[in-house]
């Protein structure tokens, strides 16, 4: 285990630089890279200086007057020391503005996590074992409505019923007019009050997808020889279920969930925009399209690490969980 | 692996969820935590509403230096003042302390600033002196006096040849700018001698010659308080020291994300994507009726809704026909203006145009010759021809049509009902007019299709069947437009070039629609001079001086500003910018910018489409209808008033 | 004794046509695919055709004698009427004919990104878990560096050099295709090597490798079969992902560009509850239709999948 978990660390790292030097590439070929519309922006003043000397001024301030592999080396260096550098969008350190917005994300998020884990294990297992019946066709649409139909639509929908129609919560915002005068534990509530629309968003969108997935993996199981064995022994119901059709399925189950990991972190940059939460998702993809290096290289290189992590994690649960896979 | 160790990993993920859900959790609450609340009066418990006003996404650059965005403007211009500013039609207000009454569309409205100009032109030596004087009682947020002092600052800050923010002072003819701003460290140039202190409340600017464009560059500027933005050790007035280090900006720029001014509302906090703001009782007008205001971060589709919902008091959605068929679905009486939603328009400062570059639609590379012109034309005729369906279609009644390359809010536009005033591109070859009145859609674009192809002949392409078949020495049949909208075909002008290409397939011309995602791809195409036609926008600056877009020296890659994407060379109208800049007689410049208008639309390089309207909404249900600024325009925003804004008490 | 012997393929046939649900869905598709390949010859207009219509405009009684004016306007947001059987959308072209043209990118697009994800993925995942040991740590870590490559940057990057050579929209479709296929097959590479890895130590595979069978052959015959049913689920669900992730990328310039249709960007065209409330027509039918397709191979995969179960009790 030891060793395999040292070979395992030993190879990320070799992949996260490889990765990180991918990724700087891309962001260093983006066409609307953020000196050059600085510079635009800044020449089209009358009187200014031209375009291409503003472009010179700026690429030295900016550190872009290097190539690609020793800008990377650079930025790999200042980053080994942790320090990531200032964001050239947010006008601030990018850690900094990191920390602002993640909190929101992971919360949004990981809610929306265990609410789908709780809501689509259940609902995936019944319609399982309920073949054909009325409420395997309910649950199986309600599930195929949620792959069918993108965020948005469900986003619009709910903002439309809940706080256009009937008036319970606010359109959009992750705090009300009233905030700042509240006590703190109000303020807390004022908070929950307005995730509460993006949570039900976000767990509709991703519900449908895990509950056919647990459907199909429990009917596969539920009709193999060892459960029919368990059954003719006389094993109660539940224990058949629970004990071991479902450890059967949490192998697919577990490498769906542990490529999710980066997806709790990456932020859902459509419903954080539709409800102007601020949170990662919407800074990220706002920082990428701008051009802005430092952001996007920390958050990417982030995300990287995470799904590294989320594959390792599910690779070692996959081996706890059938014993007969070896690691590798 | 056995069981037992399963187990536990199992819990631990299950636990490294959980933990970090409260870990975020407890982050929230730590930092509301620590915010207690300032709004927490001890004195008066009654809980004041704020106003919520929705607004686009701020860069959080809150600094008048260095503010390159709307949003970010706004909260500029409400925390800050301005030494002079401008009345409802765009000129500026000389008597600011006793205050000037001025007439607007049959009203007469007072205005106040803090200061009063005097502008002298000496002929003599060819100089114009700028002279203002301040009023004595006028103080920052936190109650330091504003002074001459804080105006000397605000200039020489951006004098410095480091200022890379928007305002233009360093290139106004200022005595001694030039040598200042180029930082000449062979001689230490330590001052700038257009820029003088006469008292504590006095000071003056001089300028070599006269330019109609200065008076805005060195008066209409907002002032920043010295002590907070420099240094008050670092100033001394008569031994050349400013409030910083010429050269460094770096302690201004500390204070980009927080501005501290004399306007009426102080600045509390940028948070949640929320601006909070609070009103500033040293305010010159008067303390701000309204006690607390925030401006909240809000998509273009959620303002409707969420003015109708709740969420926010104001808004400003863009006025598209839908748009006002929502707010009208609203108001139960069906209008604009009901017991739910009042709505209020103006022009937008700008206007939307096709630009042609006359050097790569020409014929035989001449671009200032008849027959370029008459090919460019050709194409302009088609092209204007279908301005009206779509502008019909997108915007209803929120945007005209425009036929002069200037914004209707300028007072250098012709109107229609000024002599000589004629529609974009509507005189056939002869000189007789193309459409007759009366003519039914249909029939103009056949009208216009025919006109074209005469044209067409006139620039030495061979017609045969009504179609295009060979093109002159030099000249092309295809020819291409480039949009920077967002690729989405969602560009009005998108539409009116999808018309124009069929109708131009028709006669034998082929027009590629190159829909971009990106829109700097243009500007840099722009700057290359590689693109044929592109359908963009411009926005309007007070002054209509044409100098910087059509003056021959702009033309791209020839030093100049590089703006004049047309690359229109053309002497008459060269002189003719360049006198209109050096008089300040306004009916003398009006008639000459007309001239130049005809030469523009004589060379067929801009087809102007339309000038639109801006609007703004108000909650009827939480703001009282007559505290609204009356008579907004593009000049004069909303806001201009806001210390008069009150809202409904009852039933919020 | 004569009995009717029947053949493994000719088994199946006979289960899954027996299967009420999976006829069901297939019957859907066939219609679904006869709509949009077919329709063509049943609507008379364009796909991009945008339709005029006049509207009355008031105008000031000083400038013409006449109070209203006559003006030519593109018939947006029309209600459906015998003219245009399911109305015009916001761009004034008639729905129906772009649920047609639309609907043959979608399902041609989703249909050939699940075939590429679902044929590279089985091959490595199969081949790096059958192996194992560093075959498979190397497939598997190639296959970490394409996870961790964000899209996004590579989707803007595209986009501009694609307006760059202002490639037609045939070419684009397909390069988002291979795009779309390049970041999708890894995920199925993992689950398929995961699969692959507990069925390598059950018996039958043991047995067969005692006998000598060939690594092709083994990885063929029996290990793949095997996993087909997890490839089903994944085709299934991922039929309706690709729908609708080449609708968010049509914002991004890279997806099926206006003015052509597509189910997606169909369907992205409402972004506001004004459209959504008064225009039902310009979003519901795209959206039944995804709904529907996703359906109907939802059915006929489950159908599938259990025709294909040989230890299935089938009745």
């Amino acid at each position: 285990m030891k060793k395999f978990l040292f070979k395992r660390l030993l190879q990320s790292f070799l992949i996260l630089f490889f990765v990180g030097l991918l990724i700087y590439s891309m962001m260093r070929l983006l066409p609307s890279s953020y000196v050059e519309t600085r510079a635009r922006t800044l020449s089209q003043q009358p009187g200014a200086k031209s375009y291409d000397e503003w472009l010179v001024q700026l690429k030295a301030a900016y550190g872009l007057e290097q190539g690609i592999l020793p800008g990377y080396l650079h930025w790999l260096g200042n980053a080994l020391q942790g320090d990531f550098g200032d964001s050239w969008q947010w006008n601030k350190p990018v850690i900094t503005k990191f920390q602002e917005v993640i909190g929101y994300s992971i919360f949004l998020a990981a809610t929306a996590f265990i609410l789908e884990i709780f809501l689509s294990i259940p609902a995936g297992i019944l319609a399982a074992r309920r073949q054909y019946s009325k409420l395997d066709h309910t649950i199986t649409v309600v599930a195929l409505i949620g792959i069918s139909l993108p965020s948005f639509f469900f986003a619009t929908i709910l903002k439309y019923l809940f706080s256009v129609k009937l008036g319970w919560f606010d359109l959009y915002g992750i705090v009300g007019r009233m905030h700042e005068q509240y006590s703190p534990f109000k303020q807390f509530l004022d908070v929950a009050e307005h995730m509460l629309l993006p949570i039900l968003t976000l767990t509709i969108t991703n519900i449908g997808s895990l509950i056919r997935f647990t459907r199909t993996n429990m009917l596969e199981v539920l009709h193999s020889d060892f459960i029919r064995t368990a059954r003719a022994n006389g094993l109660p119901e539940h224990k058949v279920i629970y004990q071991h059709a479902f450890r059967n399925t949490l192998l697919p189950l577990i490498t769906v969930l542990g490529s999710s990991l980066p997806e709790l972190f990456g932020g859902a940059l459509i419903t954080e925009t539709l409800f102007q939460i601020p949170g990662i998702g919407y800074t990220a993809y706002q920082s990428m399209v701008n051009g802005d290096i430092p952001f996007s290289m920390f958050y990417m290189l982030f995300l990287a690490v995470l799904t590294l992590l989320g594959n390792l994690l599910a690779d070692i649960l996959y081996a706890a969980v059938d014993p007969r896979v070896q690691m590798v | 692996m056995n069981r037992s160790s399963s187990k536990f990993l199992s819990f631990l993920l299950a636990g490294v969820i959980v933990v970090s859900t409260f870990i975020a959790c407890g982050k929230e609450e730590k930092k509301l935590n620590t915010e207690t609340s300032t709004k927490e009066k001890t004195e008066n418990s009654s809980i004041e509403t704020p106003l919520v006003i929705g607004e686009s996404n701020f860069s959080e650059k809150f600094s008048l230096f260095f503010v390159d965005s709307l949003p970010d403007q706004k909260i500029v211009e409400m925390t800050g003042i301005y030494l002079v500013n401008t009345d409802r039609s765009g000129a500026l207000i000389e008597n600011g302390i006793e205050g000037e009454t001025r007439n607007y569309n049959g009203t007469d409205y007072t205005y106040y600033g803090i200061a009063d100009m005097d502008i002298t032109i000496d002929e003599a030596v060819n100089e114009t002196i700028y002279h203002f004087k301040l009023r004595e009682d006028i103080t920052f947020s936190d109650g330091t006096p504003l002074t001459a002092d804080d105006v000397i600052f605000t200039y020489y800050v951006m004098a410095d040849p480091s200022y890379d923010g928007s305002a233009t002072l360093y290139s106004t003819p200022i005595k001694g700018m030039q040598a200042y701003h180029s930082n000449n460290t062979i001689e230490e140039v330590s001052h700038i001698e257009g820029i003088q202190k006469l008292g504590k409340y006095e000071f003056q600017v001089i300028t070599t010659g006269y330019d109609a464009k200065a008076a805005y560059s060195i008066a209409n500027i907002m002032v920043a308080p010295l002590h907070y933005y420099g240094d008050t050790s670092l100033y001394d007035y008569e031994n050349d020291q400013f409030g910083f280090i010429k050269g460094n900006l770096a302690s201004i720029h500390e204070k980009d994300t927080v501005p501290l001014g004399a306007g009426p509302y102080k600045f509390i906090k940028y948070e949640n994507k929320i601006v909070y703001l609070e009103a500033n009782e040293n305010y010159y007008l008067g303390t701000p009726k309204i006690q607390y205001v925030q401006w909240k971060e809000t998509a273009d589709t959620d303002n409707i809704p969420a003015v109708w919902q709740g969420t926010i008091d104001i808004a400003t959605p863009s006025a598209s026909k839908e748009a006002l068929k929502q707010i009208s679905q609203i108001n139960l009486n069906g209008e604009l203006n009901g017991e739910t939603i009042l709505t209020r328009f103006m022009d937008y400062r700008g206007y939307g145009y096709i630009g042609i570059n006359a050097d790569r639609i020409c014929v035989d590379g001449k671009r200032n010759s008849d027959e370029s012109k008459y090919l460019r034309y050709a194409l302009a005729i088609i092209i204007s021809v279908y301005r009206d369906v779509t502008i019909d279609t997108y915007y209803g009644d929120s945007a005209i049509v425009i036929n002069y390359p200037i914004s209707c809010t300028s007072w250098a536009a012709p109107k229609e009902t000024d002599v000589g005033y004629q529609s974009a591109f509507s005189i056939d070859i002869n000189g007789k007019p193309i459409y007759t009145e009366g003519m039914s859609a249909e029939e103009k674009y056949a009208a216009a299709s025919k006109a074209a192809l005469e044209y067409l002949k006139a620039a030495g392409y061979t017609i045969a069947n009504g179609k295009v078949t060979e093109a002159p020495k030099g000249a092309k049949t295809e020819f291409e437009v480039w949009i920077g909208a967002d690729g989405t075909g969602s560009h009005p002008s998108f539409g009116l070039l999808t018309d124009a290409k069929a109708a131009l397939d028709c006669i034998g011309i082929t027009l590629t629609i190159n829909d971009l995602t990106d829109t700097s791809q243009l500007w840099s195409g722009l700057d290359a001079g590689t693109v044929d036609m592109w359908c963009a926008a411009w926005h309007a600056d007070y002054d209509p001086d044409m100098y910087q877009i059509y003056h021959s020296a702009n033309i791209p890659e020839q030093g100049g500003t590089d703006s004049n994407n047309y690359h229109i060379a053309d002497e008459k109208l060269d002189e003719l910018i360049l006198t209109a800049r050096t008089s300040s007689d306004q009916s003398y410049r009006k008639a000459v910018y007309k001239q130049c208008f005809d030469i523009v639309m004589d060379w067929a390089v801009e087809i102007p489409v339309y000038q639109r309207q801006d609007c703004i909404i108000f909650s009827a249900e939480r703001i009282n209808a007559d505290t609204i600024t009356p008579d907004i325009t593009s000049f004069y925003s909303w806001y201009r008033e806001i210390e008069k804004m009150e809202m409904n008490k009852a039933g919020v | 004794m004569e009995k009717n012997v029947l053949s493994p393929k000719m088994l199946i046939r006979k289960r899954l046509f027996r299967n009420k649900l999976a006829m069901t869905g297939m019957f859907l598709l066939t219609l679904i695919f006869l709509f949009t390949f077919l329709g063509s010859i049943l609507t008379p207009y364009g796909e991009t055709e945008v339709f005029r219509t006049t509207e009355t405009k008031e105008q000031e009684v000083a400038k013409a004698e006449c109070k209203y004016k006559v003006i030519s306007v593109n018939s947006v947001y029309e209600p459906p009427s015998s003219k245009h059987l399911l109305g015009t959308d916001g761009n004034g072209m008639d729905i129906l004919t772009r649920l047609i043209y639309g609907g043959r990118i979608s399902l041609l697009l989703s249909i050939s990104v699940v075939a590429m994800e679902l044929l590279i993925g089985t091959v490595i995942g199969s081949i790096a878990g059958y192996l194992g040991k560093w075959v498979d740590a190397l497939f598997m870590r190639f296959v970490d560096i394409i996870n961790c490559i964000p899209s996004l940057p590579l989707y803007i990057i595209l986009g501009s050099i694609m307006d760059y050579y202002k490639l037609d929209g045939g070419i684009r479709i397909c390069m988002l295709c291979l795009i779309l296929g390049l970041f999708r097959w890894s995920a199925v590479a993992r689950i398929v090597r995961g699969q692959i890895l507990s069925l390598r130590e059950q018996e039958f595979i043991v047995a067969a490798k005692a006998a000598g069978i060939k690594t092709r052959h083994c990885i063929g015959r029996h290990l793949i079969p095997n996993v087909i049913p997890q490839l089903i689920i994944i085709a299934t669900m991922d039929l309706g992902n690709v729908i609708l992730s080449e609708a968010t990328l049509s914002f991004l310039g890279l997806g099926v560009k206006y003015p052509y249709a597509s189910w997606g960007n169909m369907l992205h065209t409402v972004n506001n509850i004004y459209v959504m409330t008064n225009y039902w027509f310009v979003w519901i039918p795209a959206g039944t239709l995804i709904f529907l397709t996703v359906l109907g191979f939802h059915f006929v995969g489950d159908g599938l999948r259990e025709a294909l179960d040989p230890k299935r009790k089938h009745t």
